[in-house]
């Protein structure tokens, strides 16, 4: 066994020393690379992380907003639809009224107007009678040319009008 | 057409690896599987592996402390690199373990492997097991030699790694292109060899390799086992003719009782010839050892992670089952579930070998490989193996750190169905513990 370990060169304090070599060189490296490297890997995955996380959800919020903002725009365009809707019933209703006011003012006018010829006739009428009798009156003067008394007068006048109420009508 | 281009380049390949043979061919590597020790700190060896691991973790260390120094969360340069690696193996890790065992498992397993996996590939760099200090081993068999006769003891192993290779009469260790290579191993049979026997193997080699002297009969460069007086002297004569060859420092009978070094007589002349030390007046014998080699082709390194590795198992089963992790171990239910705990615990421990010799293995066999071939075809196939020798020390990486990974997440499981209240509380004490831990 010891010649073995001669003609390999197995000798203690070199064993030792390799082994105190590599455990220098494990915490060294430990300081110098493991550490930080590994903390510098999972910070770089985590930040990437977070990032996609972030984008994700800015996505899901611009789709929301999109969303939101459609829905937003459909509400608006059935509002306007319904006011211009609203216009037009309220217009037409105008319309409407403007046209059986202008009737009724129509109706009225012409009413009226009746009225006034009615009227018109009725004193064209009474002028005409009045007239008439002094007319008559004065004819009858004329063709008998003497004084009557009052009450041959009266019938004489009233006679004549009837005639001339008749002679009217016909 | 095409035919005629993969001859051109199959002939221009073939032509490069012979100009590498040509110009580029070294001495022949020696293959040491302990690492080489490159100098002492107290009783620490510090060797070239360790030096290595050193270069290792300042890089990492380093570049990492760059790289997060200031931490943004938008990532930019080195950052991107470094999240990208830590992303991927939690990832993985979180595949296999689950997310809430994957972070607490972490940076064990991400240091197995990142540490592995840059060891490896620095391996591979081309100043690894190629650049290094040269070591005199000319003086220094002979100190060996020395010290042994002082202290009376007998070579019963194979002194070091007693060959290298002749370099310039500078002294600087320069090692050319096809400088010869020399090879002096002192024969040890069944008997224990005395130092004056290696002695006089010593002086017969060194007549071998610098002069022309031969031994009558013997083939080749090494030692003959037997050596026989007239030989020893017929050596030295070489030896003093040649104005370049190396020179015995001998002592006469007087001369040494003041001396520090007593010198060493030789077996084949007994005391009639002390040698006192040799003198290398031309050209030395040198060794190089690299200053770099690859991290895991040492047993003391795949070892070390081993049983870091088995610790850390064990460490987050106990934190985990608390004392109900032992269950599996010793279970004194029946005969069989006793047989199958123990069984358990075996492979528990054998696991530390099999881990650390699998890294080593892969590690040091691709080392071999591409130093003996950077030998014999110094050009193009060497390039091959490096691909390969790129893909192996990442699998091997993996393989460390995931087998870990698999071994704590079996460890951590709660594996006894029967009692459900049990495991309940177990995992009630898992959450509590988490959350203290934090």
């Amino acid at each position: 066994m010891g010649e073995a370990f001669t003609a390999l060169g197995i000798n203690l304090p070199q064993l030792i020393a390799q082994v105190a070599n590599f455990v220098v060189l494990l915490v060294i490296l430990r300081f110098t690379v493991y550490k930080p490297v590994l903390r510098m890997l999972d910070q770089r995955r985590e930040r990437i992380a977070e990032g996609l996380g972030a984008a994700e959800k800015a996505q899901a919020e611009a789709s929301d907003a999109e969303a939101r903002i459609q829905e937003q725009l459909e509400e608006a365009r059935g509002q306007g639809q319904e006011i211009v809707a609203n216009a037009q019933q309220v217009a037409a209703r105008i319309q409407d009224d403007a046209r059986q006011q202008a009737e009724r003012d129509r109706e009225a006018a012409a009413e009226r107007s009746v009225q006034e010829i009615q009227l018109e006739r009725d004193r064209a009428i009474s002028d005409l009678r009045a007239e008439f009798a002094e007319v008559t009156v004065t004819a009858a003067e004329r063709v008998i040319r003497q004084s009557l008394d009052d009450d041959a007068h009266q019938r004489i006048i009233e006679e004549t009008l009837a005639e001339s109420d008749l002679g009217e009508r016909s | 057409m095409s035919r005629l281009k993969l001859i051109i380049i199959v002939v221009a390949a073939l032509a490069w690896v012979v100009v590498g043979l040509i110009v580029a061919r070294g001495p022949q590597p020696e293959i040491i599987v302990p690492a080489e020790v490159i100098t002492k700190a107290g009783f620490l060896n510090i060797s070239n592996t360790m030096i290595s691991a050193w270069a290792a973790m300042i890089i990492l260390v380093v570049l990492t402390f760059l790289a997060t120094r200031t931490m943004k969360l938008i990532p930019s340069g080195g950052q991107n690199l470094v999240e990208a690696v830590v992303d991927f193996l939690v990832g993985q890790l979180e595949n296999i373990a689950g997310s809430e065992n994957a972070r607490r498992f972490f940076p064990v397993i991400a240091t197995f492997f990142i540490f592995i996996l840059l060891s490896n590939w620095m391996g591979l760099l081309p100043f690894f097991n190629a650049i290094g200090k040269t070591e005199d081993i000319g003086h220094h068999i002979f100190h060996e030699i020395e010290v042994h006769y002082a202290e009376h003891k007998a070579f019963e192993e194979e002194i070091g790694h007693a060959a290298g290779w002749l370099v310039d009469d500078t002294g600087i260790g320069l090692v050319r292109p096809n400088a010869d290579d020399a090879h002096f191993e002192i024969g040890i049979g069944d008997e224990p060899v005395s130092p004056e026997q290696v002695l006089d193997k010593y002086i017969v080699f060194l007549a071998e390799t610098f002069t022309d002297f031969q031994i009558a009969g013997g083939g080749g460069h090494h030692a003959p086992v037997e050596v026989t007086p007239v030989m020893v002297r017929e050596a030295i004569a070489a030896l003093n003719a040649d104005g370049e060859a190396p020179k015995l420092l001998l002592l006469t009978g007087e001369d040494h009782h003041g001396e520090e070094h007593h010198g060493v007589p030789s077996a084949a002349l007994g005391d009639e010839m002390i040698v006192g030390g040799i003198h290398f007046p031309g050209q030395k014998l040198a060794l190089i050892i690299p200053l770099f080699r690859s991290v895991y082709s040492d047993v003391n390194n795949t070892l070390a992670l081993a049983l870091i590795s088995f610790v850390m198992v064990e460490f987050w089963g106990l934190r985990t089952l608390g004392l109900g992790y032992l269950k599996k171990f010793f279970n004194f239910s029946g005969a069989i579930p006793f047989f199958v705990g123990i069984l358990e615990l075996l492979s528990e421990f054998i696991r530390i070998i099999s881990f650390a010799f699998r890294l080593f293995g892969n590690i040091f066999a691709g080392e071999v490989l591409i130093l003996m071939l950077t030998f014999l075809l110094p050009f193009l196939i060497v390039d091959i193996i490096y691909g390969l020798e790129l893909f192996v020390g990442f699998i091997q990486a993996a393989v460390f750190a995931l087998l870990t990974l698999v071994f704590a997440v079996m460890a951590v499981e709660h594996h006894d169905e029967g009692h459900e209240d049990h495991a309940g509380e177990a995992g009630h004490e898992t959450e509590s513990q988490g959350t203290t831990g934090h």
